[in-house]
């Protein structure tokens, strides 16, 4: 019996051995996203909770890591959502699309983060939105598909928003850690 | 564009800057899912998530708002409530005819 049908049965082991498969990959994911190691150790438990009881939501058994992805990163972006009268402006998303240029190609960024300063600290300097795709893409190196797919947004915005995430990332390192926010 | 060996170059460089934090609380998440103790039962089924359907809920207490709204005014018995003038001061006509019959009496 395979991992995702023991957890559907409750069996304790089972969600341990979750826990110590995707715990530490969950839980620097989370501090990539909200910054505090606290608070991100607090939604990875949440998530797992979540996950534990709403193990029969899973479909796909083979896509369990990609689902207590989905579950944390949503967790991470409850916590870190906050009021803006932007969010009035739907059309405002719309918007990005117009400025899809690469400014800076990954390379850029390696190299200048092994000069100067960690890249975890300039991730943590992005915005939000940037953050997000940044952690996704390079971190657990999804695809820009299944990346639309965490964070339910077209590919095109994906696309976008790592365009300017490394623009923003590369000046970051550039200038060795100024506030973005 | 996106080039797939600098992809890996820097998921290596998160791994490794990242690579000191560990999840610990397996035992936060197993006393969630499988209490043991009283304690632990007690407070899972008191922080236990409910979700209240808003648009019922809303629906019923503003049925109840304006149903007590509605009693409230019909227990006026019809009675007109109006200021009057009596002797240069103005007063709630139904005040001054308490007032006045508790006097008479």
């Amino acid at each position: 019996m395979d991992l995702v049908d023991r957890l559907r049965l409750g069996e304790e082991e089972a969600l341990v051995q979750v826990m110590d498969n995707y715990g530490d990959l969950l839980l620097r994911t989370a501090i990539l996203l909200v910054k505090d190691s606290f608070l991100a150790e607090e939604i990875v438990q949440d998530s797992f909770v979540i996950a534990f009881q709403k193990i029969d939501q899973l479909k796909e058994k083979e896509k369990l890591k990609s689902w207590l992805i989905i579950i944390v990163a949503n967790g991470c972006r409850g916590k870190m959502r906050t009021w803006s009268w932007k969010n009035i402006f739907l059309f405002k998303e719309d918007n990005e699309e117009e400025h899809l240029v690469d400014e800076a190609n990954p390379e850029d960024v390696v190299m200048i983060g092994f000069k100067n300063q960690s890249i975890h600290k300039a991730i943590h300097q992005l915005p939000y939105k940037y953050r997000e795709v940044i952690t996704l893409f390079y971190f657990h190196e999804l695809s820009i598909t299944e990346t639309a797919n965490v964070i339910k947004e077209k590919e095109n915005t994906v696309k976008t928003r790592l365009a300017r995430g490394r623009t923003l990332l590369k000046e970051i390192l550039q200038k060795g850690g100024e506030n973005f926010d | 564009m996106i080039d797939n060996k600098q992809q890996k170059e820097l998921k290596r460089q998160l791994d490794s800057e990242l690579s000191h934090f560990s999840f610990t609380k397996q035992g936060g998440v197993l006393s969630k899912t499988h209490p043991k103790t009283w304690s632990e039962k007690v407070n899972n089924w008191w922080n236990k998530e409910i979700t209240i359907p808003l648009l019922p809920v809303g629906a019923i207490t503003v049925l109840l708002l304006l149903t007590a709204g509605m009693i409230l005014f019909s227990n006026d018995g019809g009675q007109q409530v109006e200021l009057i003038e009596r002797g240069g001061n103005i007063y709630w006509s139904d005040m001054y005819e308490r007032k006045v019959g508790a006097n008479e009496s």
